[in-house]
């Protein structure tokens, strides 16, 4: 019942600034408060004309605010970006980027990591000098000499 | 629209340029080698990214030294003849038909060179080492930096 009343008291006020609207004489709230009453569902049909008036500028207004939609947008790949950053940052404190295994067991510490390495690089060198000095040995004019002195005591 | 595809544009491209030096070693039949024996007892595994290393500047270290595991050893070099597609032989030994050395240049990737270095040695014990490096350096100058070591 109060609902009621208060709704046939929104239609007198409607009414009565619809009328001032049409003279011109409405001020900027009074025109708010008439657009939010016009964008109601379930209004008589009477109100059809201004519904499409009005209702034109409050759609229009609408409009305007579609425009904030790729801000939201930006915020989210924004928020997306932060939220993978501070992931890969978690990831890489979790898993440093230089490590060895020795044993089964992980070393984090750089130098320690960096000397293993440097083992296995010297394992390549020592390995390249025994090539080298098996060339060599090859090339040993003593080792010919005494290959060829074999033939000459036959 | 047209403004979301001219930024996600660069970060597109952002990303191509990283996933290639991210996934450069893993294109290779040795990436399976540090997977599966990484871990284990008798094995040492070195992984350096981004670090000077006796004056050399590698983008990636990677190397494995195997103790007693002839199985180890067979599974490497079958690896490695996969690998060795398309790269430059800079130097090989063939002991008693066996690949027991090889120096490889791989291809470019990027703009990162690539060398594999893989040695096997019998006395005083069977010990394979293998080493993966990238770097922007040129790979020759690395070679010749490792072997001016000797």
């Amino acid at each position: 019942m109060i609902i009621n009343i208060k709704r046939k008291t929104n239609f007198a006020e409607a009414d009565r600034l619809i009328e001032r609207y049409y003279d011109g004489l409405t001020t900027v709230g009074e025109e708010k408060w008439l657009r939010k009453f016009l964008m109601q569902s379930n209004l008589p049909e009477r109100y059809q004309v201004e519904k499409d008036i009005l209702g034109f500028y409050e759609t229009k207004k609408l409009k305007s605010t579609v425009h904030t939609l790729p801000f939201a947008r930006w915020s989210a790949a924004a928020a997306i970006l932060v939220v993978c950053l501070l992931s890969v940052k978690f990831y890489t404190v979790a898993n440093p980027a230089s490590f060895a295994y020795v044993n089964g067991k992980k070393v984090t510490d750089v130098q320690k990591v960096k000397q293993t390495a440097l083992a296995s690089l010297t394992e390549i060198y020592s390995a390249d000098n025994e090539v080298e000095n098996g060339l060599n040995s090859l090339n040993d004019n003593e080792l010919i000499d005494q290959q060829l002195n074999v033939f000459t005591n036959n | 629209m047209k403004s979301i595809k001219m930024h996600f544009v660069p970060i597109l491209i952002l990303l191509l340029a990283i996933s290639p030096s991210l996934l450069a070693q893993k294109d290779l039949q040795i990436s399976k080698v540090f997977d599966q024996y990484g871990e284990k007892k008798g094995v040492v595994m070195v992984d350096l990214t981004n670090e000077m290393l006796d004056g050399y500047d590698f983008s990636s270290f990677k190397s494995i030294t195997i103790k007693n595991n002839p199985s180890a050893a067979d599974f490497i070099r079958k690896c490695l003849e996969k690998d060795q597609e398309g790269a430059k032989k800079v130097k090989q030994v063939i002991a008693n038909g066996v690949l027991t050395s090889v120096y490889l240049q791989l291809p470019r990737k990027g703009q990162l060179y690539r060398l594999i270095l893989f040695n096997e040695t019998f006395n005083p014990e069977n010990k394979i080492t293998l080493i993966y490096i990238e770097s922007k350096n040129d790979s020759e100058n690395i070679l010749k930096l490792i072997l001016k070591k000797k």
